[in-house]
């Protein structure tokens, strides 16, 4: 039930910025996927912002890479709160 | 540490029993034989319909591949090696990847009984490359011929083992040499290397690898144990067979599968490759990246009857097409161990990527590059080399070839080092996105080498391409790309055109 509401969470973020967003796995150069959201834009992805050895990329037309990585903020903590509840 | 005490310590049977069910592995020889003699004879019209469903680019069953490897009829053949271009080109579009090998060490605890590196062939000159031979070879491979991608190569030996292969690795990535216009690099090393524990694979993929490759050679049991002869590492079939479990498991996300064609019969082994991706998707749900289906070839002091299961050339491009509709969404590699004129025949029938300007020998790039062309076989040497080149033709030839035939030749890097790996890369793969992809990389790198290595000739053939593909890529908007693809992609290349580099989609 989690997994839904996380994924359905992002799905809806992607959806609101028309982006295609994804987290990947820092690995040398290697980024390696680990989830991602939104419909395929077939433009240049960006790394908007970095936790440790996970990525968050961003392909799109003129999104706001500060509110993008904000609201994803908003909904790791979100979840962080659930799981302590 | 001692070659005997390594040996000992490489297996470790806990990491492929818990995948096995009964103490059986997913290859069950009798029932692969039960559905070959099964499908033995169908209607054209059952043919036809499983034709239909590789064009939906999911997996066949085995019964399918099965009824598709008993055609008899060539028409039918004929519309199956049509099918199978054209399910290319949906899933890949028009471009073929190029690559090379980099054999780094020649020493090997094996002695496969077809095999050139066997540690009983006692004329083969076994040599490692330093780093400084890596750099070498690969100032050679990145500075002059102007690859992007390679396979390294290392016999199974604790000279080579796993942190030699990440030194060599890194060795390559530091690399950069200049070229005409911009930079010479190494931009993607793939990895073909013994069967590994997942820690073991756990610093290979911290290195940063591209694809793990490792390859069964036969699926068929007893022939497996009959060429790997008993008390050799290579002898389990088991722990060759999970690799990619392990690979997967140790974080690798871009796993690929092949055979050595030649050892069995190939029906056979067309069936194993299939469970194997069968087996990959059900457990990670992640097929192979790439397959690869080598033909034995001719080397040094083999101890084995090349002729019994020899594959004619009739039978190889049969095999190569029932595997793209097979196994739809994965990438075909066809190497220079095939002479040019199966290149040129077998290309239009699937294949992805191929290697040029390859040599095989330890060594070799920097030793005989810019003294004389490895023009002919003759030119080998097998007691450097694990078998015979088909086709050692330079990279410029086969580009320029290529681009005569119609095919963009792509240097392209750009999925692993954004995240395009895994699970993602599957699903583009599979709902045709990744070769739209494919195309705008293609025509980008495409751009790069022939402004940094291209002869005059191949550059005058390259610079029709790109016109006639930037006018595919606009004809294709706003279906697939929008008008902000299309103008990135033109702002990109003129980037590069005035030198930039690795811009990519």
């Amino acid at each position: 039930m989690e997994k839904e509401i996380f994924t359905s969470e992002f799905e809806k973020l992607a959806n609101t910025h028309n982006v295609r967003l994804w987290v990947a796995e820092k690995l040398g150069r290697r980024w390696s996927y680990v989830m991602g959201w939104g419909n395929e834009k077939f433009l240049p992805a960006a790394l908007i912002g970095e936790i440790g050895n996970y990525g968050v990329f961003v392909e799109g037309e003129n999104y706001n890479a500060q509110e993008i990585l904000k609201n994803v903020g908003e909904i790791l903590s979100k979840f962080r709160d659930i799981q302590k509840s | 540490m001692k070659e005997t005490t390594w040996v000992q310590n490489v297996i470790k049977e806990a990491e492929y029993d818990h995948y096995m069910t009964g103490g059986k592995d997913f290859i069950d020889d009798d029932k692969i034989w039960e559905k070959i003699e099964k499908n033995k004879s169908s209607e054209p019209a059952r043919i036809r319909s499983i034709i239909q469903k590789s064009f939906n680019l999911e997996l066949l069953s085995p019964d399918e591949t099965a009824a598709l490897l008993n055609v008899k009829d060539p028409h039918l053949w004929d519309e199956i090696f049509d099918a199978a271009g054209k399910i290319k080109r949906k899933v890949y579009d028009n471009r073929i990847v190029t690559f090379a090998p980099l054999y780094c060490s020649n020493f090997c605890v094996n002695n496969c009984l077809y095999c050139g590196f066997r540690s009983d062939n006692k004329d083969e000159k076994r040599l490692k490359l330093t780093l400084d031979d890596v750099r070498r070879e690969t100032e050679v491979l990145a500075g002059k011929i102007g690859h992007k991608r390679l396979i390294v190569v290392y016999g199974e030996h604790p000279v080579s083992d796993v942190n030699y292969m990440a030194d060599t690795i890194r060795t390559i990535y530091d690399v950069k040499v200049k070229a005409r216009k911009g930079i010479g690099e190494i931009r993607r090393v793939n990895v073909n290397a013994a069967p590994m524990s997942v820690e073991d694979l756990r610093i290979l993929k911290d290195v940063g690898v591209g694809t793990y490759q490792v390859f069964q050679e036969t699926y068929h049991h007893k022939t497996y144990s009959e060429v790997h002869p008993k008390g050799t590492l290579k002898a389990n079939y088991q722990w060759r067979l999970y690799s990619m479990h392990r690979a997967l498991e140790a974080g690798i996300d871009d796993v690929a599968i092949g055979a050595l064609f030649g050892l069995y019969d190939w029906r056979f082994e067309v069936m194993g490759m299939l469970y194997h991706a069968i087996e990959l998707e059900k457990q990670f749900g992640i097929g192979p990246h790439t397959v690869s289906f080598p033909r034995l070839e001719e080397a040094q002091n083999v101890a084995f009857d090349t002729l019994k299961y020899k594959v004619s050339d009739e039978d190889f491009k049969k095999l190569v097409a029932v595997l793209r509709l097979s196994i739809p969404y994965t990438g075909m590699i066809l190497t220079a161990r095939e002479p040019a004129r199966v290149r040129r025949e077998t290309l239009p029938i699937g294949i992805t990527q191929t290697d040029a300007s390859t040599k095989i020998g330890i060594g070799a790039y920097s030793e005989i590059y810019g003294a004389e062309k490895m023009s002919e076989r003759a030119d080998q040497d097998l007691g450097k080399q694990q078998f015979m080149i088909g086709d050692p033709r330079d990279l410029d030839d086969v580009v320029r070839e290529l681009a005569q035939m119609g095919y963009i030749t792509s240097f392209c890097t750009a999925g692993y080092r954004c995240g395009r790996t895994g699970t993602n890369i599957m699903t583009l793969l599979k709902t045709e996105k990744e070769g739209q992809f494919c195309k705008l990389n293609a025509i980008l790198t495409f751009r790069e080498w022939l402004d940094d290595f291209a002869s005059d000739e191949t550059k005058k053939i390259g610079e029709e391409l790109i016109k006639k593909e930037m006018a595919e890529v606009k004809s294709r908007m706003p279906k697939i790309y929008s008008e902000k693809t299309v103008l990135t992609l033109e702002n990109y290349h003129e980037r590069i055109k005035n030198g930039e580099r690795d811009l990519y989609f």
